[in-house]
């Protein structure tokens, strides 16, 4: 490949399609390069899309051969927003609850830590390390886990029993989503305490040191320093969590399978028991588009407003 | 060479314990299969489940006699389901026999993709006379009939009865429940005056575990699913909302934590002590009495399940092999079917924690003091009958049961934690049934 | 004064130390769940279940620790879990490699050389592995069903390519950008050509960001689980999905479940600590350096 590029010049008296000028090659490279990537995920990811978006306009019924699907237009859309029986609107409020009981706690309780763990201490380095653990777990074991921890008998409810005196129903219809997000805060918040604190060791000193002179109080000098320079890796790290959070699917299916009654059926859930277990395949589908609007809606707002506070694309 | 096939006979006869006549004819046949099918692979979907650890050691001993492999893909009951939805839907078929529950197996007939078997059971030169199809108790032979022929041979019949502790209710002076409302009584009276004891485990997860004990509640007070004449959804039957608002009551002095329920929570429930009474699958005797896994064994008592205001009634429910029409390896799957079903083979297969099936080991009398639940389980039998004779079914036979079951189990488990009330629950299933199987009018 | 000033010193070390207190104490809680996984698995079924029991008599912790469960688990005509745990690993592996094989030109694309819509592209690989996989498992097995892959090793490790390149390449670009341009250019001067000048130059600087980013794609394929859930049986199951199993009629097989947790959780625990200087900016799809 190289021996043939470094030679062009020879056979400069023929007649040259436009590709072998090395101008337009040069162009060319970059793209080229993407190519293979971009046919793969691209591919992929088109084909599955359109086969979603038609068999949303379907009335199937998963274990009907696909081509004995009856077309019904927008019909499942409005089945889905509108049917008494259709529990999508309080799944997208367990969804919502579920993003921001997740992810706000997270960050919060992830900065506290990590501006713990950013004082100088001997073995930080090892507290850092033992937090990729909950990180890496398989979740469908941490799922199964769960489910027998938080059973009455269970060893969260030992320790509630041991400093409150009762016990309490993590499995019954007003906790289990509280389980849920308690899971899904001992996996991630070391997400967070990791992020912000690679970002709190980088921010400069000068900034505090001047503070200092000018007589700021450690909370002013936090509120007015840290909080502002730390800004756009909250935001990235908010990004990055919400486009997961509004995937999960092991853990909740493993611990409550959506249940019981529909409090932890999230939206990837409801996708599920729609298209596999209740078997409307088209009900299903619908549901799959309006949660991947949502996902690519909501990451591209905060993406936008990221940019916007940080001027920078 | 001979001596060694006769070694492998007696090995056989004595792990199986055979009657002396099917002797002769076992070894002949495992020697036909042999010549017929060896160095043939089989490969097989199973559920979870008792009877296929009982299948376990038997299916090496078929091994070692006839050449055949076998690879059992084994998964949890509702994962399978949805897995041979997916076959079907596809029309692809990547096993020679599948583990049917009762609740699938016309969905897999219709589909084509499991075999009629009458050509099979009637054929004597492949099946041999130790397999006496006749022994399997009709009401388990039927669950898989469809369309006037069989679709699968049941292995695992069951059905539902009360477990009680019959220390507990000895100590206490309770008497065995016969009607619901003693159930309730016994029930609350254990959950609220015996510490550290809760009244009634039962299954109650979203989904088909609700179904499943639903159904058991749903006759006994004159709820329906479908109108037994014309087959039309008849949900909205007063006795329907009775029967959930009888689920709520026993609710109330259940364990905590009972609305997650799936089965084996229930039993670890009633097998670490913590429930006085179980409502569940006659399945899980077994394993209540099996020292090794339960507190409680030897101090379990059973019976069959209570009078409700409409009557006496429980289910029947079942597994059993069907083979796939697309199977490449008929005769070595049929010959695999007949081994593990088999009534010459029964013995192993109970001593390994198989779930009876058959007349022969039911009433069994050595059987029957060995085994305390097996009266209950004939007793349950007739209570099924019962139903039978009302002309009703725990499970309906349709290709659209699953997602009729999960028409109930969706808007019932949500009334039964009171997300929404019974009346609108019942509104709402009886609308998605009639939007699936149409409506009377 | 001076007494003074030594007393202010001690109270000021003591509230350090209560700090550091604090903070050990924190990350133990987080450890904690994991560890009484891993000690759960050497304990039989009924004690696995009696927690409050177990806890309150620490004798039980180390003297009753027994192998039974991994046994069972090892057993190849019991559970068999080498064999998902082989389907796991080659399943990573494979898709880790071909990830890497078509994510680095790609990466190399986008760290140097300036074209249209190049953050737009990028952003295109962002979004578009966005898409939950349980949304699309049911269209992913009617391909696999038109090409005669299902249940195959391939059809997965195929797959997981939609989430592993735009994932890959968002991490790399860091990397490759984060090496001077200028050592390219000076060994293109020198002659080399331009994939001469990658190979000797820049390639060999991100061996340690290719390490970290093959590590995390291969820990994320371990763990999957809806996609590998519907789309393997018989001969392709892996490891997170095996899960099914301990869900069974005789109860949830705690014992065998938590040992095949422990077995299937520590190498990736291993491996990620490995990699831990690069672990930060891995979650972040190097949009943070650690």
């Amino acid at each position: 490949m190289s021996s043939q590029r470094a030679e062009p010049t020879k056979m400069k008296h023929k007649p040259q399609p436009w590709w072998s000028n090395p101008r337009a090659r040069q162009r060319l490279i970059p793209f080229a390069l993407i190519a293979p990537a971009f046919l793969v995920v691209f591919a992929l990811a088109a084909y599955s899309f359109v086969w979603l978006v038609y068999l949303s306009t379907q009335d199937l019924t998963f274990g009907q051969p696909v081509h004995e699907g009856r077309p019904v237009g927008l019909a499942n859309y409005i089945w889905l927003l509108t049917n008494s029986g259709s529990i999508f609107w309080i799944s997208v409020r367990t969804t919502a609850i579920h993003v921001l009981g997740t992810t706000l706690p997270e960050l919060l309780l992830g900065f506290a830590i990590a501006l713990l763990l950013n004082r100088q201490m001997r073995g930080g380095s090892l507290l850092t390390a033992v937090l990729i653990i909950p990180i890496v777990l398989m979740p469908s074991m941490v799922g199964l886990v769960a489910r027998l921890y938080f059973t009455y008998d269970g060893l969260v409810n030992f320790f509630v029993e041991t400093f409150t005196g009762s016990r309490f129903n993590w499995s019954g219809p007003e906790r289990a989503l509280t389980s849920v997000i308690l899971v899904d805060i001992w996996e991630w918040t070391p997400f967070f305490i990791l992020i912000l604190l690679a970002g709190l060791q980088t921010l400069p000193r000068e900034p505090y040191e001047a503070a200092l002179v000018d007589g700021a109080s450690r909370w002013q000098s936090f509120r007015f320093i840290t909080l502002p320079m730390m800004f756009p890796l909250i935001l990235t790290a908010l990004v990055l969590r919400l486009m997961d959070v509004l995937r999960i699917f092991d853990v909740i299916y493993v611990m409550f399978g959506g249940g019981p009654g529909s409090a932890t059926t999230t939206l990837p859930l409801l996708t599920y028991r729609t298209t596999l277990v209740q078997e409307y395949v088209g009900r299903g589908s619908a549901v799959s588009i309006m949660l991947i609007i949502i996902i690519v809606t909501l990451t591209y707002l905060l993406i936008q407003l990221r940019a916007r506070v940080t001027h920078q694309p | 060479m001979l001596k060694k096939m006769w070694m492998l006979g007696l090995m056989v006869l004595l792990l199986a314990g055979l009657s002396h006549t099917a002797l002769a004819q076992d070894e002949e046949w495992a020697a036909g299969v042999r010549a017929a099918n060896e160095g043939t692979e089989l490969i097989i979907a199973v559920a979870s489940h008792p009877s296929v650890e009982a299948f376990k050691p038997m299916i090496r001993d078929f091994e070692e006699m006839t050449g055949i492999t076998v690879r059992l893909d084994e998964m949890e009951e509702g994962q399978l389901g949805q897995k041979l939805t997916l076959e079907v839907a596809n029309n692809v078929t990547s096993y020679d026999a599948v583990m049917a529950a009762v609740e699938r197996s016309p969905k897999l007939a219709d589909a084509a993709y499991s075999e009629p078997l009458e050509p099979w059971i009637n054929d004597s030169m492949k099946t041999p006379d130790w397999f006496d199809y006749e022994d399997i108790l009709s009401a388990y032979r039927d669950l898989f009939l469809w369309e006037g022929q069989h679709w699968a041979i049941p292995f695992a019949g069951e059905s539902v009865f009360l477990f009680y502790r019959s220390d507990l209710f000895e100590e206490h002076g309770i008497s065995v429940p016969t009607t619901y409302d003693e159930l309730l009584e016994a029930a609350c009276y254990f959950h609220n005056e015996v510490d550290g004891i809760s009244g009634v485990s039962f299954r109650a997860r979203l989904g088909w575990e609700f179904t499943y004990t639903w159904s058991i509640f749903l006759f006994p007070f004159g709820g329906q699913m479908v109108d037994p004449m014309t087959g039309t959804p008849a949900l909205d039957v007063p006795g329907t909302a009775d029967s959930l608002n009888y689920m709520k009551a026993l609710a109330e002095c259940a364990p905590v934590g009972v609305e997650s329920y799936s089965f084996p929570e229930a039993w670890d429930a009633f097998a670490l002590g913590n429930a006085a009474i179980m409502v569940e699958a006659t399945a899980a005797a077994p394993e209540m009495e099996n020292p090794e896994k339960s507190l409680v064994a030897g101090n379990i008592g059973y019976a069959q399940l209570p009078t409700g205001p409409a009557g006496s009634f429980t289910g029947v429910w079942g597994w059993g092999i069907a083979m796939t029409a697309a199977s490449e390896n008929k005769d070595a799957t049929w010959a695999l079917m007949t081994y593990l079903t088999g009534r010459g083979t029964q013995d192993q297969y109970l001593a390994g924690g198989g779930i009876p099936s058959r007349a022969s080991s039911l009433g069994d009398e050595e059987l029957q003091m060995a085994n305390p639940y097996y009266g209950a389980t004939l007793d349950s039998l007739a209570q099924a009958g019962n139903l039978f004779a009302a002309g009703h079914s725990v499970v309906i036979p349709i290709p659209e049961w699953g997602q009729f079951s999960e028409i109930m189990g969706n808007d019932g488990a949500r009334a039964f934690i009171g997300e929404i009330s019974v009346e609108e629950a019942i509104t709402n299933m009886q609308a998605a049934a009639e939007e699936l199987l149409g409506s009377a009018e | 004064m001076k007494a003074n000033l030594s007393g202010l010193r001690l109270l000021r070390t003591l509230i350090q130390r209560g700090w550091d207190a604090l903070t050990v104490a924190i990350v133990a809680a987080f450890l904690f769940p994991y560890a009484f996984m891993v000690l759960s698995a050497f304990k039989p079924r009924l004690e696995t279940f009696k927690f409050a029991n177990w806890i309150l008599k620490p004798s039980l912790w180390f003297t009753k620790l027994q192998l039974d469960n991994f046994e069972q688990i090892l057993d190849r005509f019991d559970l068999n879990i080498l064999f998902y745990m082989k389907n796991s690993l080659i399943i990573a592996v494979a898709s880790t490699l071909l990830t890497m094989i078509i994510a680095i030109p790609a990466t190399y694309s986008f760290a140097r050389f300036d074209f249209r819509r190049k953050e737009a592209i990028a952003y295109g690989f962002l979004f578009l592995q966005m898409v939950p996989g349980i949304s699309i498992v049911f269209a992913l097995y009617f391909i696999a069903q038109q090409l005669k892959l299902h249940d195959t090793h391939a059809f997965l490790i195929f797959v997981y390519l939609l989430w592993n390149i735009p994932y890959a390449i968002w991490m790399l670009r860091g990397f490759v950008s984060a090496i001077p341009q200028d050592l390219e250019e000076a060994a293109m001067v020198d002659g080399a050509s331009r994939f001469t000048a990658f190979r000797l130059v820049t390639l060999p600087l991100m061996v340690g960001g290719l390490a970290a980013t093959s590590i995390l794609i291969f820990i994320g394929v371990w763990n999957e689980f809806s996609l590998a859930f519907f789309l393997t049986s018989l001969n392709s199951r892996t490891l997170p999905t095996s899960i099914a199993f301990f869900q069974t009629h005789s109860g949830i097989k705690w014992g065998t479940m938590f040992a095949t947790a422990t077995l299937g959780t520590l190498p990736v625990v291993i491996f990620a600590l490995i990699v831990r200087r690069y672990f930060v900016s891995a979650l972040t799809f190097g949009a943070v350096k650690g």
